[in-house]
Formats: C-alpha cells, structure tokens, sequence
C-alpha cells in the first residue's frame, strides 16, 4: 500500500512538472488532432493512419498531435471533433467514412482550423477529403494470391457492401484473373469496420469451403489468424499484419500515411493548401505491397514489378472490356471507367462470388 | 485460520443502502484511478478533467445532457422491469426496434404536419420497442424460459433485422449504410441550449409519470409487490402473467423510445450507430438508481459525464480509449458486488 502511495506521488511529481513544462514554452508549431474509428492497436486501417501520424509529427513545425480513437460514427463524433478543435488543435484528421457529416459540421463552425476527411466525398472551403488508390496495390496482390493459390478460390472478408470496399474487391479479382483466368474471390460481409471474432468466423467459413487464400478488407488481423491456423496462404491488408500469421501471410497492400500528413502539414504550415480532394496513386508511395513471405518465388515478385511499373506508365485496371458477375458487359472494350465511375462503383466483376444488396426503387 | 460466514438480512435500512451504493460507486472510481495512474497519469488531475469536460462550460453541460437522454430511456426500461424482479437485458435491442419501426413511417408514409408526424414516430417507437419486448414476454409466461437469455439473444437479432434495411432498401444514394436524413417535420426542435433536444422534456414527463404509476396507483402496488414476493402477490389474488407481460410491453416501450429519441433527437436519420450501448448502459443505471425513476435522472447524468470524459481524456490526458469502457464495467461490478453487503451480514469465523 505504502509503494502504491509513493508509486501515485512520484507520477503526480512528474505529470505537474511534465505540465508546467508544456505551458512555458508556447510555440507555434502545428498541432494536429485525429480521429480514428478503430482503436490504435487494430493492426489494420486505424494502426496505418497512427504511423503516419507519429511520421508527421517528425517535421520540426509539428508539436505532439492527440488522437480519439474507437469514435462512433455518429452524434459523438461532432462532440469529440469538437473538442479536438476546442483544444487548439490547428489541422484536425478524421479517418472514417462516417465522420464526413459531422466533420463538414464542426468544419463550418471553426473557419481557421483546417479539416481533413479520408474516404469521403464532400469538401468547404477548409474542408477536403483524402484517399489512395490503393486498389491498384490490391490488384498486385491479386496477382501473388492467384500464383500462390493451387485450387484458384480465394476468399476476401469484407466489411460493407460500398464502393470503396466494392472497387477493391473487384481491383484484387482482376489483378488474380489476370494472371489465371478461371480465379474466383468469394465474398463474406461482415458489416462491420472492424469486428475480430465475426471476422475470424467468416475466414473460416470459407477456408471450409475450399478458399486455400484468404484476403480482406476488414481492419482486423482475424481472417490472418484463422490462415494462420489452418494451414492456407493470405493476404493482409492497410498495415503489415505477417506478425499475426508468420507462415500464411504473403504480403498485404498497406497505407504509408505519414507521405501525405507530411505533405498536407507543410502546405497548411506555409499557407499553400488548398480543397483539393486528394486521390493519390501508388507512385506517390502513400499505397504499396508490404514486404514478401520468403516463400514468394522470384519469378512472381519480377512479375508484379513490372506490372507495377505499367500501372504507375499507365493504370489500365478498370479499363474495358469488364464484364460484371452476372456475365452482362459493363466497360466497352478500350474505355476505362473514370475516376468518378471508380469512386461510385457498385456492381462485381466476372469472378466474384457474392451479391450487392439492391437499394429501394 | 478464519471463515467466512454469510447470513442473511432481514431487510436493509433506506440509509443503509444509500450508503453501500455510495461506497461502491467511491471504491470502482478508486478503482478507476489506480487502472489510470499505471497508465502514467496522475488520476486526481483524470477524474477533475472528467468533471470539468461534463459540467464546467455551457457546452459541456449540454453535451451532457444530449447523452443522458437516451439513458434515461433505457434506465427506465431496465427500471421498470426490476421493480417486478424482471430482467430486461433487451434495451439494446427494442431500442434498435423503436427506431427501425419508426424510420419506416418516414420512409414509407406520407409527411405529415410536425406534431402530428412527430406523435406518429414516438407511438411507433414505443410500439416497435413493446412488440419486442413481447417476444421474451410471451416466451417466460408460456414456456417459463429465462428473461435474461432471451432479452440479450434478441438484441442480436433486432440489430440484423436494422442492417438488413440498413444495407438494403434503405441505403443512401452514396450507397452507404444510412437513410436519407429526415425532413424537418421529423425532427424534435431544440430547446435552445446547445444540442439538446425536446426528447429531454418526453424523457422528464416519462418519469414524472412512471413515479406516479409505481408509487401512487393500484397497479403500481401490485408491481411493486409481485416483485418483493411471488407468493404473497399470489396469495393476494394478483393476476402474475398479465402482470409480467404488461411490465414487459412498458420496458420495452420505453427503451423504443429511446431509439425515436436518437433518430428524430439528434442523429436525424438511421443508422448502425444511433446507440452506443445505451441499452446495457441503462442496465447500470437501473442498478445504481434501485428502480427510482427520479434516482434513475441522476444516474443518468452521472454515467454520461462518465463515457464523455472518457473522451475528453483521450484528449486532454491522452489515455487509451479503453479506460472508459474499465471505468464503466469497474462501477458495474462495484453495484452487483455491494449487492452481497445489502443482503447478507458478514461475520468471520475462527475455525480450523
């Protein structure tokens, strides 16, 4: 008892000297706020936007920056943004799709604060929102499921049924056809961000049912541990997950955030930022292949180098002739669909099994 | 070597009680705070910043408020059942049916004039959330299955029923998982003090009018008595079904309410998130406010300052978003383990 007494003394002492410190030296270095729907540790989408986050914070303008993780994408999300720019942050993240309304609501009340969006859609004079094309990373590593696959059924554990998540399905089917054309992804929801339990669950559903690769767009390390443990490959996805699965992960198509946060903090530090939504492509280094399993041969890592080099040449993923799962022609032959069709894209390409559900009217 | 020997109460003082509750409240926050300070945070300095985030700015206090409205919902739910020893662990789940039958009418139906469509939405709610709650009802009256089994399962099964429209027919245009956001006739004003809504004045009258029922009327009486004892409510001639059935279709009522309050309330349309546990959450805030509707307000109010500090913690002290979630299961376990110190006295034994 007496320790515990002493323990909470000392960690007073310091916490007061640790605050006086902070208040004297008074900077004008950038403090930025974030946002995120998962907790820190996820291993997945919120762990990539939390390294890009400690990447900023190495520019000598950027103070320490505060996150709010596990925020529900809802009434609490305008509460905790709120606080985040009561709290003098100058540049505040928000990194999930429902954060988009509440963020353009606190964005119009605190005109001097700059507001960053990831996946959505909108934009206000201080407000944009920020994405990579990271489906083009997806589709490579379509390429290495399919050569590494020997029965060609590969299962993907998915969390809702919108574009986003939808492009990167059909993104990582067609890099797998491309290189074997009777491929299949079979599709799971689990309509949920993240979820590890029902993600797992899903994983092995189709392990069962004779995927011999499993892949995902869920945030979790689940559908790698299920893998793991039956014995089949898998692909990760947003961070680098071979930690959770050593012998079935290949490699995952991840997030290097801190590319563009070091960006955006400069162009907001020195006045030159402006709305523009932010759609960068693998060229740029923000999307990539995470590091191979020794058990990729040469051959197929030459391979997707030189398809990564003609993406970057020229990106021809979506472009025509596409036929949709049900086998009707969607893209002329030659016609590519535009950033705009890409971004609103709702129906599977050949080779998917699984179903959209259908909208009212 | 000593014994522990347990024997039971006759029966336990008002002062007693209030004070065991008290304590468990002062040992889970002492709890709390040692969970903090290992996390290297000095937990005064936490537990102060908790407080003054709640209550220490016009802001703060009407954010406080917005997320004790759907609390006191659902406390009142929780709490009526408990009044008749009947667990509703279904809050979670007739709240989510209260919004789904209400987003209906403002899908489907005509708009009608504010008061009048407004009126519609809180009667739907109320019924969705009754129909609910008239699953496990009808179940432990004709089956004798267990209430706590069957209330939490159905929460899984009320919140798949809400996806399945959610990603389907009435996905928005973006084709995300939310309706389209509801016209202006469907909203509850705001009372003009920050983000709090005309729900709060539903929530309020509801325990005005659920203290009246339990403590001054007939029906209260014999709600109040099936649930000190069966037997004697038997012996006394009480109809015990209908009596159970009926407090069932109120619980599940009023945690439906809960759920128009967060779609018509604040959140303006329906999706996934319009609660955050707020139906277990009230399960604590029964517990802690033993069945009083008034004392169920205070509680309310209390569990809300704590899950916006959490927060405001994260903030401000930069702890992980999980102490929240420690501090609200440390006063959870805190209630039910005091639960043993009002009806047992506790005597230690030397023995061999």
């Amino acid at each position: 008892m007496k320790k515990l007494f002493w323990i909470l003394v000392t960690i007073s002492a310091v916490m007061l000297i640790a605050g006086c410190g902070g208040g004297a030296k008074k900077s004008e270095k950038l403090k930025a706020g974030f946002v995120y729907v998962g907790p820190v540790s996820d291993a997945g989408w919120t762990t990539s936007h939390d390294q890009g986050r400690l990447a900023m914070e190495e520019l000598d303008f950027v103070g320490e920056s505060v996150f709010v993780e596990s925020v529900p994408e809802g009434a609490d999300a305008v509460r905790v943004i709120t606080e985040l720019a009561e709290s003098g942050c100058n540049i505040i993240f928000t990194t999930s799709f429902g954060y988009m309304d509440p963020t353009l609501e606190v964005a119009k009340q605190y005109p001097d604060i700059t507001f960053l969006h990831a996946t959505g859609y909108k934009t206000a004079p201080n407000f944009t929102n920020y994405m990579g094309k990271i489906y083009q990373s997806k589709y490579l590593a379509g390429i290495v499921a399919a050569k590494m696959s020997k029965t060609g059924k590969m299962g993907y554990v998915a969390p809702f049924p919108i574009p986003e998540v939808v492009r990167l399905i059909n993104a990582f089917t067609l890099g797998a056809r491309s290189v074997n054309p009777d491929a299949t992804v079979q599709v799971l929801w689990t309509n949920s961000w993240f979820d590890p339990v029902h993600e797992k669950e899903a994983a092995n559903t189709m392990i069962a049912d004779g995927c011999d690769i499993i892949t995902q767009g869920t945030d979790s390390a689940g559908p790698q541990e299920a893998a793991e443990a039956a014995g089949v490959h898998s692909i990760g996805y947003d961070s680098d997950m071979s930690m959770f699965a050593p012998k079935a992960h290949l490699t995952a198509p991840v997030w290097h955030w801190g590319i563009y946060y070091k960006d955006v903090a400069t162009k907001v530090h020195e006045g030159t930022w402006t709305n523009e939504p932010i759609w960068w492509d693998m060229s740029t280094g923000v999307t990539g292949l995470s590091p191979y399993n020794e058990v990729v041969p040469q051959e197929v890592r030459d391979q997707v180098a030189e398809v990564k080099a003609s993406i970057i040449a020229d990106d021809q993923i979506f472009t025509g002739p596409l036929y949709d799962n049900m086998g009707k022609k969607r893209v002329e032959d030659g016609v590519a669909l535009t950033d705009g069709e890409k971004l609103s894209i709702q129906w599977f390409v050949k080779g998917v099994k699984g179903k959209i559900p259908e909208a009212k009217e | 070597m000593f014994k522990i020997k347990l024997e039971q109460k006759e029966r336990v003082s008002k002062r007693e009680d209030i004070i065991i509750t008290l304590s468990a409240i002062g040992i889970a926050l002492v709890l709390s705070g040692i969970f903090i300070a290992f996390n290297g945070v000095n937990p005064f300095v936490a537990l102060w910043k908790v407080f003054t985030s709640a209550l220490g700015s016009p802001y703060g206090i009407s954010e406080t408020l917005v997320k004790a409205i759907p609390l006191i919902f659902t406390g009142l739910a929780v709490g009526i059942a408990l009044n008749s020893k009947l667990w509703n662990i279904g809050a979670e789940g007739q709240l989510f049916a209260g919004a789904t039958l209400a987003t209906a009418f403002v899908i489907y139906g005509p708009v009608l004039p504010k008061p009048l469509e407004l009126t519609v939405l809180v009667t739907l709610g109320a019924i969705g959330g009754a129909l609910w709650a008239a699953i496990p009802a009808l179940l432990k009256i004709k089956f004798k299955m267990n209430e706590v089994i069957s209330t939490l399962l159905l929460n899984y099964v009320a919140i798949n029923i809400a996806d399945y429209f959610l990603f389907g027919p009435w996905k928005g245009k973006d084709n995300f998982p939310y309706t389209p956001e509801f016209p202006v006739e469907a909203r509850f004003s705001r009372i003009g003090f920050g983000r709090v809504h005309a729900g709060l004045f539903l929530a309020l009258a509801l325990v005005v009018l659920l203290y009246i029922l339990i403590y001054h009327t007939k029906t209260g009486y014999k709600l109040r008595m099936t649930g000190a004892s069966l037997k004697a409510a038997k012996y006394a001639g009480i109809n015990i079904k209908k009596m159970m059935f009926m407090v069932f279709l109120l619980s599940g009522a009023l945690a439906g309410l809960a759920g128009v309050s967060q779609i018509s309330g604040i959140e303006y349309k329906f999706h996934q998130h319009i609660s955050t546990g707020y139906g277990y959450t009230g399960i604590i805030v029964a517990w802690l406010a033993r069945t009083n509707p008034f004392i169920i307000v205070i509680f309310a109010v209390f569990l809300s300052i704590m899950l916006k500090g959490a927060d405001s913690l994260q903030i401000a002290m930069r702890l992980p978003a999980a102490v929240g979630t420690v501090m609200q299961a440390l006063i959870l376990f805190a209630i039910l383990g005091s639960e043993l110190f009002k009806n047992y006295n506790i005597k230690l034994i030397r023995g061999k």
